[in-house]
């Protein structure tokens, strides 16, 4: 079972990768993300380790239910809207970048608020059903598209266009200190682990975390290919002149034999698996917060009907995702991605950190009951 | 002896077990023995007349009679019921009679799944002969056979079948409660059942199995799945089902392994055109041209070159046409059926293709979507596909690409949130073992 550990982990290593992360990677690229890249696997390797071992001691349960046994009502509603804000925002984000791509390389004709309907109404849909429902949609999703993507990433390493000298550049600024925005977007990579706060109730309850090491190491390898080819592809200097590096960088690769020539739509329609797939895996979690905060809240991740919760926490979702992208426009997007990183890094690392030392105060009071 | 067989056999509603004592001597013959697997008629004549009538010790009949053989061991009664032998007690020792009967004849033949090596006969619309071949062919003590009444002015008898250690006893109280809430006055053929049980009206895809064939009936027992017997129809349920029962045939157990593999593939390959090409279509040669290579592009425009009008009006004119063909030919005597597939097909195709009004690509679009909907093996399923196509086109007139991806996207997440009878239906099994437990299992039950 350790394999639905291992699709939580690369559905946001892989829709991160191409969308948000690497822009803010390549734009420091002489300014110590070489530096970011090489630390934030430890870091994430690190709470990775700590959440798991903190939420195997609470067997089948999520966040909203081991915040409650801790802290008063007030303050678990606080803390988990506050959380469900940061996990619908990412979502929200990567929803909105990939419209973005349609609109710009798919649809150049079509309006781009409808597109983003679209696009959000099948991920409420999937959003709102069971949470075993959208595990098993993950698997689906990931086992169709983990050949797309090995697919794009050779095709791109074997491209002849490929510069190594331009990646050696780079990567000699490995002694620069990393900034904080480039270190929070190679962690983020590695954050997918966040997810098993709410899948956590499925996990059987004598489950066991296998490979973490080998998860995290895979994730690592992935991040210095997708940090890296687009250099080798583009030049060092060129390459931060694109915002949606990794369609463009698809784009240089030409495919000789089949019935499609460029690489790009390959890359978009796997692109759009991933980006769907872990939107309603954020928006999932982010209603199961939204409804941990709400009274009479009934906790079953295999309901046969959605609560009518989930349907208000998800078209307040919708509304508001909508709402910021009339405002916002693709450049603030971005920027704001950045802070957004930077903010999720901490809040992140915090509840980690609060969790792993209350599972261990939980530790040490049954052992106070076993002595007495 | 029938206190004793209370004890080891599992409650079946099949399993005949009667004390006659006899009106003038009182004397006491106890018999049991399994309906549908057993003659009556023999165990009358052998049995129970002769006893009755009196004229010759009975004892005698046992002793002297080859079919009779006296069985010590009761470690063997289980057995020898199940091979379709009676059981007779008679002051106090047990003799087996020979009653097998074997319906093999009395079957009609397997017209809506045929199999090429398998067994060549379906169900038969009396219940009885076909619980014989089942009892025949699932010989074991664990099988089950309950059955209750449904409808209330045709009281139809309706038989539930499962393997006592093997089905899920959550599931089981699941249907059998569905099946006692059920209210309808008449019912005449399992699809009615189907539809009662189903539940959910607006559901995409069956979560029922229908079928005609034993081998899969014996196959789907021994999986620990509940098969439903109706009376006056030949097709029984088996439930819960999941997604990949749909898309396998009895045959991949035949024949050779690595074709019938290629064959499994194959079938997924026919899933995925019959449901996306002609959204692809739309998609491709109305909104990007250029995603396919240029010559191909050429070849694909050219052919559309002279059509005066819209790739969807095109696609939805030959759908149309197809699908009227496919029921036409349903619906009409066999010895005219031929008649319109020829008319419809070859001469109108040809003749729409040269007339301009649709492109020869379309019409190849049109076939092959109509040839791989035909390769999946469960009729029910392929019909639910048949529909599959027709919002994925809606969605590419209106979003190109993208519309496709995101139906299929749609649909995967129908298929993920679809639980037959509480148990999953789309998913990849893996090798959960109960030492490391499933996912989900957390929950209480």
């Amino acid at each position: 079972m350790n394999r639905y550990v291992f699709y939580h982990y690369f559905i946001v290593c892989f829709t991160n990768l191409m969308l948000l992360v690497p822009y803010h990677l390549i734009s420091d690229r002489f300014d110590g993300a070489v530096m970011a890249i090489l630390i934030s696997p430890i870091v994430g390797g690190i709470l990775f380790y700590m959440l798991t071992n903190a939420i195997n001691k609470f067997p089948g349960k999520g966040l909203p239910e081991i915040i409650s046994m801790y802290y008063p009502t007030w303050f678990v509603r606080i803390f988990l809207v506050y959380k469900a804000m940061l996990t619908g925002f990412a979502s929200a984000l990567v929803v909105s970048s990939y419209t973005v791509i349609v609109t710009r390389f798919l649809n150049p004709d079509a309006n781009p608020y409808i597109i983003l309907m679209v696009l959000m109404l099948v991920c409420a849909y999937g959003a709102t059903r069971s949470t075993a429902s959208v595990n098993f949609l993950l698997e689906i999703v990931l086992i169709i598209n983990i050949p797309g993507v090995a697919f794009v990433i050779y095709k791109t390493f074997t491209n002849p266009l490929l510069n190594w000298d331009a990646i050696h550049i780079v990567a000699d600024h490995v002694a620069q200190a990393p900034s904080l925005v480039s270190f929070a977007s190679a962690s983020f990579v590695f954050t997918g682990f966040l997810n098993l706060l709410i899948f956590n109730r499925l996990l059987p309850a004598n489950f066991k975390f296998k490979f973490r090491w080998l998860i995290t190491l895979s994730a690592f390898f992935i991040l210095l290919i997708t940090f890296f080819l687009p250099i080798g592809i583009h030049g060092t200097e060129t390459v931060s002149q694109y915002l949606y590096l990794w369609s463009a960088t698809a784009d240089s690769t030409r495919m000789n034999f089949g019935f499609i020539e460029r690489m790009l739509f390959v890359f978009i329609i796997v692109l759009m698996n991933n980006a769907v797939a872990f939107t309603i895996v954020g928006w999932h979690i982010s209603i199961e917060y939204m409804r941990g905060a709400l009274p009479n809240n009934v906790i079953d991740p295999d309901e046969p009907e959605p609560h009518v919760y989930s349907y208000y926490v998800v078209v307040g979702i919708v509304l508001i995702t909508l709402i910021l992208k009339f405002l916002i426009d693709e450049m603030k997007v971005l920027q704001l991605g950045g802070y957004f990183l930077i903010l999720r890094l901490f809040s992140e690392a915090v509840t980690t950190i609060w969790l792993f030392l209350l599972s261990r105060k939980k530790v040490r009071k049954y052992a106070k009951n076993d002595a007495a | 002896m029938l206190e004793r067989l209370k004890v080891i056999l599992a409650p079946a509603e099949d399993l005949m077990q009667s004390e006659i004592i006899h009106p003038v001597t009182r004397q006491k013959l106890e018999l049991a023995y399994y309906l549908p697997i057993c003659d009556e008629q023999k165990i009358h004549d052998y049995i129970t007349v002769p006893f009755s009538k009196n004229q010759y010790p009975i004892m005698n009949l046992f002793l002297s009679n080859a079919n009779f053989k006296r069985v010590t061991d009761p470690a063997k009664w289980n057995d020898l019921l199940l091979r379709g032998q009676a059981l007779v007690e008679y002051q106090n020792q047990i003799f087996s009679f020979d009653a097998l009967k074997y319906e093999y004849l009395n079957l009609p033949d397997s017209n809506f799944e045929p199999s090429i090596r398998g067994p060549q006969h379906s169900l038969s619309e009396d219940p009885i002969i076909s619980l014989n071949i089942i009892r025949n062919s699932y010989m074991s003590p664990e099988l089950v056979i309950d059955k209750m009444q449904i409808g209330n002015i045709s009281q139809t008898n309706l038989y539930i079948l499962y393997d006592q250690r093997k089905v899920n006893h959550h599931t089981l109280d699941n249907v059998k409660n569905k099946l006692s809430s059920i209210h309808i006055d008449l019912i005449h053929s399992s699809g009615e059942l189907e539809r009662l049980l189903n539940g959910k009206k607006y559901q995409l895809f069956p979560t029922l199995l229908v079928t005609e064939r034993f081998d899969r009936i014996g196959r789907a027992l021994s999986f620990g799945k509940i098969v439903l017997i109706l009376k006056g129809s030949q097709f029984a349920l088996i439930l819960p089902v999941t997604f990949y029962d749909f898309m396998h045939s009895v045959e991949d157990h035949y024949e050779s392994y690595w074709m019938t593999k290629m064959i499994v593939v194959i079938r997924y390959i026919a899933l995925i055109l019959t449901t996306t090409l002609p959204g692809l279509y739309i998609a491709i040669l109305s909104y990007n041209p250029e995603i396919f290579r240029l010559q191909l592009a050429f070849t694909l425009v050219a052919s559309r070159s002279i059509v005066p009008y819209p790739s969807f009006i095109e696609v939805i004119i030959m759908l149309v046409m197809i699908e009227m063909l496919l029921e036409a030919s349903i619906r009409t005597p066999k010895l005219i059926g031929s008649t319109s597939t020829t008319v419809g097909g070859l001469i109108l195709g040809t003749a729409i293709q040269q007339a301009g009004l649709v492109s020869s690509i379309m019409i190849i679009v049109t076939s092959l979507v109509a040839i791989s909907n035909l390769v999946l093996p469960i009729h029910t399923m392929s019909l639910a596909i048949r529909f599959l196509k027709y919002p994925i086109i809606v969605a590419a007139i209106f979003f190109g690409l993208a519309g496709v991806f995101l139906g299929i996207l749609y649909y995967i997440t129908c298929l993920c949130s679809t639980r037959s009878f509480g148990e999953y239906y789309f998913r990849l099994r893996g090798n959960a073992s109960s030492q490391h437990g499933d996912i989900g299992g957390t929950k209480p039950t």
